[in-house]
């Protein structure tokens, strides 16, 4: 199976069950969560079933593409099920089937393991998924987030294509992933992120970076203020980013570290609160419609 | 509703869940069984054993023999006086109308009955009990809901927590359901197999058929029997190419609650990997994959582990168990490649960038501290130039492998990589295993490190700790102790129990704090910090003397005395003590003992304030040749004795008290120490202090209990 084959498994296999298949987000983000589909949606009584790929940017894993696994930029595919349904992993294990995966002929283990982001104010408990021994999903269920607690909670189910891809393709490197058509992972993103490596890590100029987070972080307090949560969540995540540049490049000391992750969640919790304001002002306008899931009976 | 009721029957819950954490399941499965324990004793519902199972999905109990009925009682409820109850004619007043109203009776059917506060009026009431099942679908629920896990969370819309989400429940009394609901999970008789080899949920009829119900459904519900066939079956595979396999009790455990059924395969990977140091592809093994490793009949490394699984193909599962193993494997030599390409020493600085602790500093200034404190403890042990050279170096690298890429990836391999790579770096043998050995003892009863270096650093390092925190008000409180300052605490007792030689705790801490302070760390002054922390240290040597079975009142007794808090001195005097409490003499010697001390304490309680110093002693106030015969005892041994304290030497000065004992005994029974004349008593007093401290070198005396 093919990098492009086993996303558009999964897209089919979650819009059959009733998800909203949503486009990926467009600004930096460390993983498919921080994208406001998930951060600000997890937020409030309204349903929200949704699924998207989220490629993801984490300047400190780089590996200058010398590691196998471990790379500074990858993907996640990353589902959102509020409120978590009942039987919402047996729903899961029908999806490992969707790309080829037969649950019973594999030994699937959950394997406690809860997650924390602190730049996001968010927390939740879970599992990784094991599939014979390889971590393949990290599920979650939201408990808070920005500080606020979730209520309704959701399910966040959060895939590794790559490590999937590699488990499907039996190889040993991400880079000799076929994406499709005989390209492999490597012509796609090889180039791309070796220089990203460089960038990150030798040749980010952090006078500009120091500059750009204090502007960014003044705006999106500004904008806050001024009720446009999305924009001034934008400002946040670019907050994180460049933090996350800044630690890569080493220029973060460990002391100031803990206040750099508290100015971006006092954001992040800001932009929260206000989201949560305004739809309240809205009367939660997706609490009108019906969103019927379910897996369809070709799928059960 | 029921036809004929048994009087006695089996109670069976099964609470399913989505998978629990491995690490969870004894403490709950335990409190489970508290819980019904407790309702059913509270609601007198007899019964004979409670057995709880349980597997990463469910937790099961059984109640044998429980009574079906609650048992009857017969309650009497007091009313007020007899007095109270009836006027001066004899009629009923408002009070005894009111209280038998209250009960439910007549005021003529209330009795009275004499009791030692004189005679009050009573009702008898009896109360039938109500069918077990009704007490049951009542209690169940808060039951369920008020179980504590180390972690909880809501799941979907519900607003009740868990371990994890809760998604059936059966509950059977006998054949009969148990029927109660909680946030629209109705308990019923249905059950579930395994997630994977018996999906389908399934009827349960009777408790009685359950086990094998689950049996044929691939669920061994007895954590037990999961135990012995993983046990078992590990050792038959390895057993089958001449192997043996190391086998944790924690991995077990842990394996034993991350399945339904234990399946077990035997995997390997090429040998050509054996090249990494052993214990990265043992915690590759244990920690990351779960395995359990192989070793040949020298207990070397063989390139093969055993894996405990839950479903699957046999092939694909070890095919799969194989990739990853080698992939973390790759990934281990990848990071072991790259951080060979400096040597050790070039890590240090990096330890400037990773926090000790927010206020204490980074891990570089904890070096520093260790370099210092290091220092100032080979010259207080009188070390030669190459001891302590070796722990200075050992201070200075010990830390530095937490800077590598092998320990941020393998964190319980700190120490142990920085050995191997000390050793590659062509540090000397010493520096090498003192920098593993400090980190000694890892587990609770694991030995403490062997090698004066290691045992050096090691305590050192947990002083430091043990000092910053403290002197932050971080405290251990009840069972939750985050930093593991107690084990630290524990480490350092169990080292220095064989160390004569060491600095006292009280100076061990002070040079602690004085580094802290010389870092500018905001800790509190040392007057807080030495109180704190020896009650710390103190309730660690107590532990360790109850372990080696000394009596408790003598533990009390050595560690409230003693001239200074050198755990080496606790120990041997404790020792002493409980070889001493075996003979004859041990009673007078303790009865002669605790007269200074009474009195001195009776003459502190009155405002005064004897000192224990020869030179406030005028013999020219002796009135009684008792005093004469004490004071020169007093003089002749307490120069002595400073000498034998500092030599440990606490079995001799104990043969010399007895000199002292035949001086103190004439003294009480001819001299009025207390008399009213201000000169001779303060004299006495003083003189008696003198010897109290003789006394007090080895026990607080007045701690040991006597039978008769």
């Amino acid at each position: 199976m093919t990098f492009q084959e086993l996303l558009f498994r999964l897209e089919q296999f979650w819009a059959d069950y009733g998800c909203l298949i949503l486009q990926p987000y467009d600004v930096e983000v460390g993983a498919g969560t921080m994208a406001p589909y998930t951060t600000l949606r997890a937020l409030g009584p309204e349903p929200w079933y949704v699924a998207y790929v989220q490629p993801s940017r984490r300047p400190a894993d780089g590996r200058y593409a010398r590691n196998p696994m471990r790379l500074q930029h990858y993907y996640q595919y990353q589902v959102i099920l509020k409120p978590s349904p009942d039987d919402v992993v047996d729903v899961y294990l029908e999806s490992l089937r969707a790309i080829g995966i037969e649950p019973s002929e594999h030994d699937i283990r959950f394997v406690e393991d809860d997650w924390e982001a602190p730049t996001l104010g968010a927390s939740g408990v879970g599992w990784e998924v094991w599939l014979n021994g390889t971590e393949i999903t990290q599920f979650t269920y939201f408990q808070q987030v920005g500080g606020i607690e979730c209520d309704p909670v959701c399910a966040e189910i959060t895939y590794g294509p790559e490590r999937l891809c590699m488990l499907l393709q039996k190889k040993n490197s991400v880079w000799e992933l076929e994406w499709g058509r005989g390209i492999t992972y490597a012509d796609v993103d090889y180039l791309a992120e070796l220089e990203h490596n460089y960038y990150n890590f030798e040749e980010a100029d952090t006078e500009m970076l120091f500059r750009l987070f204090e502007m960014y972080e003044k705006e999106s307090a500004r904008i806050v203020e001024k009720g446009w949560v999305h924009p001034a969540f934008d400002l946040a995540l670019k907050c994180s980013h460049i933090f996350n540049l800044l630690d890569a490049r080493g220029s973060i000391s460990v002391t100031e570290r803990a206040s750099y992750i508290q100015r971006i969640r006092t954001l992040a919790r800001a932009c929260c609160l206000k989201y949560l304001e305004k739809r309240e002002a809205e009367g939660f306008p997706l609490l009108q419609k019906e969103w019927r899931v379910g897996l369809p009976a070709t799928r059960r | 509703m029921s036809t004929v009721l048994k009087e006695r029957a089996t109670f069976l819950l099964e609470i399913g869940c989505e998978e629990m954490p491995a690490g969870f399941m004894r403490g709950t499965l335990q409190q489970l069984a508290e819980k019904l324990s407790q309702m059913l004793t509270e609601h007198r519902l007899s019964f004979a054993q409670i057995r709880t199972l349980g597997t990463p999905r469910r937790l099961i109990a059984f109640v044998d023999d429980l009574a079906t009925h609650q048992s009857p009682e017969e309650r009497t409820i007091r009313g007020p006086a007899r007095r109270a109850c009836f006027d001066e004619q004899g009629n009923p007043t408002q009070a005894l109308i009111g209280f038998a109203r209250s009960r439910g009776v007549e005021p003529e059917q209330v009795q009275f009955m004499q009791t030692p506060q004189g005679e009050y009026a009573f009702v008898t009431e009896y109360d039938a009990g109500r069918p077990a099942l009704e007490v049951l679908a009542e209690t169940l629920p808060n039951l369920i809901l008020s179980m504590s896990f180390p972690k909880t969370l809501r799941w979907g819309a519900r607003k009740m927590r868990f371990g994890r989400p809760i998604r059936w429940i059966l509950a059977l009394l006998d054949t009969e359901v148990v029927p109660f609901e909680i946030e629209g999970i109705a308990s019923g008789r249905t059950s579930r197999g395994h997630r994977f080899l018996a999906p389908e949920p399934f009827e349960v009829p009777a408790p009685e058929a359950f086990l094998d119900a689950l049996r044929r459904a691939h669920v061994i519900a007895d954590p037990e029997e999961r135990k012995a066939m993983i046990v078992d079956g590990a050792t038959r595979l390895a057993h089958a190419v001449g192997l043996k396999p190391v086998i944790e009790d924690d991995l077990l455990e842990e394996n034993v609650f991350l399945v339904e059924k234990p399946h077990l395969l035997r995997g390997s990977f090429p040998e050509s990997y054996l090249r990494l140091p052993a214990p990265v592809l043992m915690s590759a093994m244990k920690k990351h994959e779960k395995f359990f490793p192989l070793v040949d009949s020298q207990g070397n490394l063989a390139p093969g582990f055993i894996s405990v699984y839950n479903n699957g193909d046999p092939d694909k599962v070890r095919e799969g168990n194989e990739w990853v193993l080698i992939a973390r494997f790759n990934d281990a030599s990848f990071f072991f490649e790259e951080d060979l390409k400096r040597p050790l020493t070039e890590f240090v600085p990096m330890l400037g960038r990773m926090l000790f602790q927010q206020k204490l500093g980074t891990l570089l200034d904890k070096t520093h501290r260790l370099e210092r404190l290091s220092e100032k403890l080979a010259r207080a042990l009188d070390w030669d130039r190459d001891q302590t050279e070796c722990l200075l170096r050992a201070a200075h690298l010990c830390k530095a492998d937490l800077a590598t890429q092998m320990v941020m990836e393998f964190p319980d391999l700190q120490g142990v990589i920085g050995r191997e790579y000390a050793l590659r770096a062509n540090e000397p043998l010493c520096v090498a295993e003192a920098i593993a050995q400090h980190y000694e003892p890892r587990h609770a009863g694991d030995p403490p490190p062997n090698h004066p270096i290691g045992r050096a650093l090691a305590v050192l390092d947990r002083i430091d700790t043990l000092v910053g925190y403290v002197g932050l008000g971080y405290l251990p409180k009840g069972s939750s102790d985050p930093f593991g300052l107690r084990r630290a605490a524990a480490a350092v007792v169990e080292i220095l129990a064989d160390e004569p030689d060491y600095p006292t705790l009280a100076e061990l801490v002070q040079h602690a704090h004085d580094q802290y302070r010389e870092q500018r760390a905001p800790l509190k002054p040392l007057v807080a910090v030495q109180p704190e922390l020896r009650t710390l240290f103190y309730a660690r040597i107590e532990a360790l003397l109850e372990e080696k079975g000394v009596r408790y009142d003598l533990i009390r007794a050595a560690l409230g005395g003693g001239w200074d808090d050198s755990v080496y001195g606790f120990v041997q005097r404790a020792l002493l003590l409980q070889k001493r409490a075996q003979t004859p003499e041990f009673a007078a010697r303790a009865t002669t003992a605790i007269r200074p001390a009474n009195i001195l304490q009776a003459a502190e309680k009155q405002g005064l304030k004897p000192v224990a110093d020869l030179s406030q002693i005028d013999p020219a106030l002796f009135q009684h040749e008792s005093e004469h015969a004490l004071y020169a005892a007093v003089m002749r041994l307490t120069p002595q004795f400073e000498a034998l304290y500092t030599a440990h030497q606490y079995e001799t000065m104990d043969a010399m008290l007895a000199e002292l004992d035949e001086a103190v005994n004439p003294l009480f029974d001819h001299v009025m120490v207390m008399t009213d004349d201000a000169a001779l008593r303060a004299n006495r007093l003083n003189l008696l202090a003198c010897a109290n401290r003789l006394y007090l070198a080895l026990a607080d005396w007045r701690q040991v209990v006597l039978s008769d």
